[in-house]
């Protein structure tokens, strides 16, 4: 579902290879941004505030014409590549899991979730932010339990990683 | 022949005999049984083709970068690594989820690919290898594999 890669335009432009870029990275990707379509475009980004009030995170601070050049994707898999297969199963599964570790990790998120599939396992990963030191012991319970209940669910090998943050300033890119 | 069998199994439990006469005699051994002989015959690959997609072409150009390591570490011949022209499927829809018609937006998926082409392996090098490249495969990555392998020509063919 993440591995769409949005375009900016339809013009025929998009395709041109970009010659003025000398980073290794953006030379393989043509991307042509058109400042003036920039402009007017709302998606993943949040209104301009005049005091700089909102935080942004390094993810967060890539808005979407960015995504396949400086920002990646959260979900990897081979579906979506020429030939691939389970296109459809593939997204479902991962929309499932996304919904049961937002419902299982409530409120300790302090970034999005990645989902890795490589052979028969599953790698999910994510930052958290406890509330208190007392949630520890409660964290690795959860870990278990969900891993456990997931690999029942999708008949494969599930393995969750978390991080943990002290503070959630720690993680400000931008603010914005 | 049990003879034979006989003597090499006193002289393999003598703690005093060379290698060249242990090797000497389990040759022999085998030349006994013809189908334990044509048994032990590893294949031969002519050629070996491991192509890579994946949605990111700077994982791949790393990915290179290990293989490359990696037939140099174990002395395989990588032949030539080539770069197809990439895939994108596009799909051209509307923007917003219903009416509005000259709002669309087009979203694609691209596909790179990488190809190693190896050359003259062992059947034992290239399941190595290829264990060992498959094992470090990063993810979203796909590997199709296509070897050519070397046969005997069919018995109605030499008669």
């Amino acid at each position: 579902m993440n591995t769409l890669l949005k375009v900016n335009t339809l013009c025929p432009n998009v395709l041109r290879p970009s010659i003025l870029f000398t980073n290794s990275i953006r030379t393989n990707y043509t991307f042509n941004l058109n400042t003036k379509l920039v402009k007017y475009r709302r998606a993943t980004r949040p209104k301009k505030t005049n005091d700089n009030s909102i935080s942004l995170n390094y993810e967060q601070s890539q808005f979407a014409e960015k995504i396949g050049v400086t920002k990646s994707w959260n979900s990897w898999n081979t579906s979506n590549l020429l030939e691939g297969k389970r296109q459809a199963e593939t997204s479902a599964d991962d929309l499932l899991i996304r919904k049961f570790i937002y419902g299982t990790f409530h409120g300790m998120f302090a970034s999005e979730i990645l989902i890795k599939r490589k052979f028969n396992t599953i790698n999910i990963s994510f930052l958290a932010k406890l509330p208190n030191y007392s949630y520890i012991h409660k964290t690795y319970f959860l870990v278990g339990y969900a891993e456990e209940l997931l690999s029942c669910l999708l008949k494969c090998v599930v393995k969750i990683n978390v991080q943990t943050i002290y503070h959630k300033n720690d993680l400000v890119f931008r603010t914005w | 022949m049990n003879l034979y069998r006989g003597i090499t199994s006193k002289l393999l439990l003598k703690q005093s005999f060379s290698i060249n006469q242990a090797k000497f005699f389990s040759v022999s051994r085998i030349n006994f049984n013809s189908d334990l002989k044509e048994r032990d015959l590893d294949d031969l690959y002519k050629k070996v083709v491991v192509q890579v997609r994946g949605h990111d072409n700077a994982v791949l150009e790393s990915y290179k970068n290990f293989v490359q390591q990696t037939s140099k570490e174990l002395d395989v011949n990588l032949n030539e690594i080539r770069q197809p022209d990439r895939f994108i499927e596009r799909w051209t829809i509307l923007k917003s989820r219903f009416s509005n018609r000259k709002h669309m937006r087009q979203y694609e998926m691209r596909t790179h690919f990488r190809e190693f082409e190896f050359k003259h392996l062992t059947g034992s090098t290239c399941d190595t290898l290829l264990e060992y490249i498959q094992r470090n495969l990063p993810e979203g990555v796909a590997m199709h594999v296509h070897k050519t392998k070397i046969t005997q020509l069919p018995e109605h063919f030499n008669n």
